[in-house]
């Protein structure tokens, strides 16, 4: 290198203390030595990691007291940990939400389960009673199942007027019944219903019983007979070959017996 | 410029590249970008802890920016920043070898590096070797150098504060200091080809 040129000389440019000629040559001197150049440059870039380092230092403070202050700022909050408000608050918050929710369904609910009467439940569940196509395959069809089938329910009760209960087989004793409950009127459903069952348990037959069981429940709902309403709809649900099994849900079920309760 | 009041990016700059304030000018930074440059982390499969260190080596390379010219302020800080910051940590997700991450990140944001930006983290990593020399440097020629090329001492100041006899002697020691600083870069190869191979790219 160069002795006018030396480490002296190249930091006194670095920092800015030579005079303007000095620099001049310097700058002509630098055009030509490409020893001069780089060693100028790693002067340059020692300085520069210098200076680094004193950033590095700096910034170093500064985050820390920045993340410091961002955390004291967050201790203000009711949540004592800062880490952990973000987590714990919005999980505080959403089983508020999630609680209040559950109230007011379960009151509403509650609600629904009481203001749901006999009357309400029977409107809700009664189906008319659907003859079995494959029925008219092997017997003639009766009067009474003629009548039915065309919905003259009032004619079915003048043409049987004159017969007895025993004189009725359960089909027709179903038709009758569920023709009295089209014509709003459970009490008379009731005697048909009744017969069927009583018929059964004498015989120890079960012919239509599941109707029976089914349209009974309906007509004791009819008339706010709950605990036969409850007592035949809880039959129906725990019988999975009943024919009605779900008909009934247990939502049901439980407005009926809060029904009986009342 | 007060510190409650929130600097404009030339306020920032003029403090950085006047080297004075520069402490108030990197707070200044913390504040107005420390929130988005941590939300790009988290929202790319980073922790908090991920975030602290990548914004502070995010800092680090803006004020290197700055301090080798390379930013003049023709783009806003925000965006210089962001860039960078999203370079090293597309960087520490590549060194991770997180393969799902990498290859989502990269195969959309590659092609948005600034070339800039390598330089200067070429250069950072060559700083960090002649930081780990400068340590091995005596305790006074370490303040010496710190005061004059980062505090901005005059040589008169500190040969008042460190007790120097004169400005000539703290002069003669902080050129002694220098010496000895780049004969040890010159005796580490990988260090010495660290430093040419980052100035082959410079001005």
């Amino acid at each position: 290198m160069e002795n006018k040129y030396d480490d002296r000389f190249l930091l006194n440019y670095l920092d800015g203390t030579l005079d303007s000629s000095e620099k001049q040559l310097l700058e002509q001197e630098l055009e030509k030595s490409q020893a001069i150049r780089e060693r100028l440059e790693l002067m340059r870039f020692t300085i520069r990691a210098i200076k680094f380092k004193g950033y590095k230092s700096s910034v170093n403070e500064i985050q820390h007291d920045f993340l410091q202050h961002r955390i004291e700022n967050k201790s203000f909050t009711s949540v004592s940990t800062p880490k952990l408000e973000g987590k714990v608050r919005p999980m505080q918050f959403w089983i508020k939400i999630a609680a209040s929710l559950l109230f007011l369904c379960s009151l509403g609910y509650v609600l629904w389960l009481f203001q749901a009467d006999g009357e309400q439940l029977y409107k809700n569940n009664f189906i008319s009673y659907e003859i079995a196509l494959e029925r008219g395959a092997g017997s003639q069809e009766s009067q009474l199942e003629s009548l039915y089938i065309n919905g003259e329910f009032k004619q079915m009760f003048q043409v049987s007027a004159e017969k007895t209960l025993e004189e009725f087989d359960a089909f027709e004793l179903l038709l009758l019944a569920t023709a009295a409950l089209e014509l709003n009127d459970p009490e008379e459903a009731m005697r048909y219903l009744q017969k069927i069952d009583s018929d059964n348990t004498d015989n120890q037959t079960d012919d239509y019983q599941d109707e029976a069981d089914f349209f009974m429940a309906m007509a004791y709902l009819k008339q706010g007979a709950y605990e036969q309403a409850l007592r035949l709809v809880q039959k129906m649900r725990s019988e999975e070959q009943h024919k009605y099994h779900s008909n009934f849900s247990w939502t049901e079920e439980w407005s009926i017996r809060l029904q009986h309760m009342l | 410029m007060g510190k409650s009041t929130v600097w404009t990016d030339k306020e920032i700059l003029e403090a950085i590249s006047g080297s004075n304030q520069i402490n108030e000018a990197i707070r200044q930074l913390y504040e107005g970008y420390y929130g988005v440059l941590e939300n790009y982390i988290l929202q790319n499969s980073g922790n908090e802890a991920d975030a602290a260190d990548t914004i502070q080596e995010t800092m680090l390379v803006f004020l290197n920016l700055v301090e080798t010219n390379r930013f003049r302020g023709d783009s806003s800080i925000n965006s210089v920043l962001y860039g960078i910051n999203r370079n090293i940590w597309l960087t520490t997700l590549r060194k991770r070898k997180s393969t799902l991450n990498r290859d989502q990140l990269y195969s959309k944001q590659q092609e948005r590096e600034e070339p800039d930006i390598s330089k200067t983290l070429e250069e950072v990593e060559g700083y960090q070797l002649i930081m780990s020399l400068f340590e091995k440097l005596g305790k006074k020629c370490r303040q010496l150098l710190h005061l004059f090329y980062y505090e901005n001492l005059s040589m008169k100041e500190i040969a008042a504060q460190e007790g120097y006899t004169n400005d000539q002697i703290a002069r003669n020691t902080k050129l002694k200091c220098m010496k000895e600083l780049m004969n040890q870069i010159e005796g580490n190869k990988h260090l010495n080809d660290l430093v040419k191979n980052a100035l082959g790219y410079g001005k």
